[in-house]
């Protein structure tokens, strides 16, 4: 009787679609990864010791920093959605904002949640120009909103809280 | 002279090490990626027509006035005259007796229209260290029409106001 070898079946991972995962999960990412296109102003935030990271996803941010470096000649400018504006022309752009927001969601308590206006403000500004930017946020969310969330902008102490 | 059948061999690209370049592609991406977060403390912002006056009997003021030269590093608390390293616990205890006494303070910050933003962000920080303390020791408020449901942190309140006689 003729003896046959036996053929011992080589074991092998199949590795050639293994590029094609890799490459599909890239090209994922790179397709539905959005950045902040946003410019906004060139503003130095103050620290805060129970500064801590937004939850909020709706986050819009606002501005609010100086026309130019030298201090004897600047004037406080707004920037929201990269349209600056003077401190006396923000009336009804916040108004604007959340009804917009307002009209793209159902405006239930729970979208509400996610919505926060985020003040990025330079650390040297007088307050009276940040209250009267509340106002209009006040004003703003008259009848559109019951209360209005806001972040007072502020990086994280090194020390933490 | 024996010809001899030319062997044509197959043209192949060896594919077996592009895994190991997707991967480290994607792997470079990953760990190099730093997404920015917003950093701050948020509030809330009711808007106008939805506040009340606040009597003077149930807040607990807390003066920040602009003027470093004559008031230096001091704030007023409740028309105490203290330093900034004090105000967490005189904000404390202030409040804190006042819910013994079955009463209640609601922290409201008067500051002063040159006061910077750096300044009022460091006293509006102090109040809510000693409010997330007094949260956590008096979860249930006094049962006044004022202030149901709430816990001293989502009282607090920053107001703009001239502050004369220091």
């Amino acid at each position: 009787m003729k003896l046959v070898k036996k053929k011992k079946p080589k074991a092998n991972i199949p590795t050639s679609s293994m590029s094609d995962i890799a490459f599909l999960l890239i090209i994922f990412f790179m397709v539905s990864t959005v950045f902040r296109q946003e410019r906004g102003l060139d503003v130095t935030l103050p620290t805060g010791d129970l500064a801590d990271k937004l939850q909020q996803r709706r986050i819009h941010h606002i501005y609010l920093g100086w026309s130019s470096r030298n201090i004897n000649d600047r004037l406080p400018i707004v920037s929201i959605d990269d349209q600056i504006y003077p401190m006396d022309q923000v009336d009804g752009i916040l108004r604007n904002e959340l009804e917009e927001y307002r009209a793209n969601t159902s405006g239930s308590e729970e979208d509400w949640k996610q919505f926060v206006f985020s003040l990025q403000i330079e650390g040297d500004m007088p307050y009276v120009y940040i209250d009267s930017l509340l106002q209009e946020a006040r004003q703003g969310g008259r009848n559109v909103v019951q209360a209005i969330q806001i972040n007072y902008g502020a990086r994280e102490s090194q020390l933490g809280g | 002279m024996a010809l001899r059948a030319k062997v044509s061999r197959e043209a192949e690209i060896p594919t077996s090490s592009m895994s190991d370049i997707a991967f480290l592609l994607l792997v470079f991406f990953l760990v190099t990626t730093h997404f920015e977060k917003d950093t701050g403390m948020v509030t809330k912002l009711p808007p106008t027509g939805e506040t009340q006056e606040a009597q003077e009997n149930v807040v607990l003021s807390i003066v920040v006035p602009q003027d470093t030269t004559i008031a230096g590093d001091s704030v007023k608390v409740g028309g105490q005259k203290i330093p900034f390293a004090e105000i967490k616990n005189v904000v404390f205890d202030s409040i804190s007796t006042a819910i013994e006494g079955r009463k209640m303070k609601a922290p409201l910050i008067f500051v002063e229209g040159d006061v910077t933003y750096q300044r009022m962000l460091d006293v509006y920080t102090e109040v809510i260290k000693a409010a997330d303390s007094l949260d956590r020791i008096y979860p249930n408020l006094p049962e006044e029409d004022w202030f149901n449901n709430q816990t001293v942190s989502a009282l607090i309140s920053v107001q703009l106001r001239p502050i004369t006689g220091w």
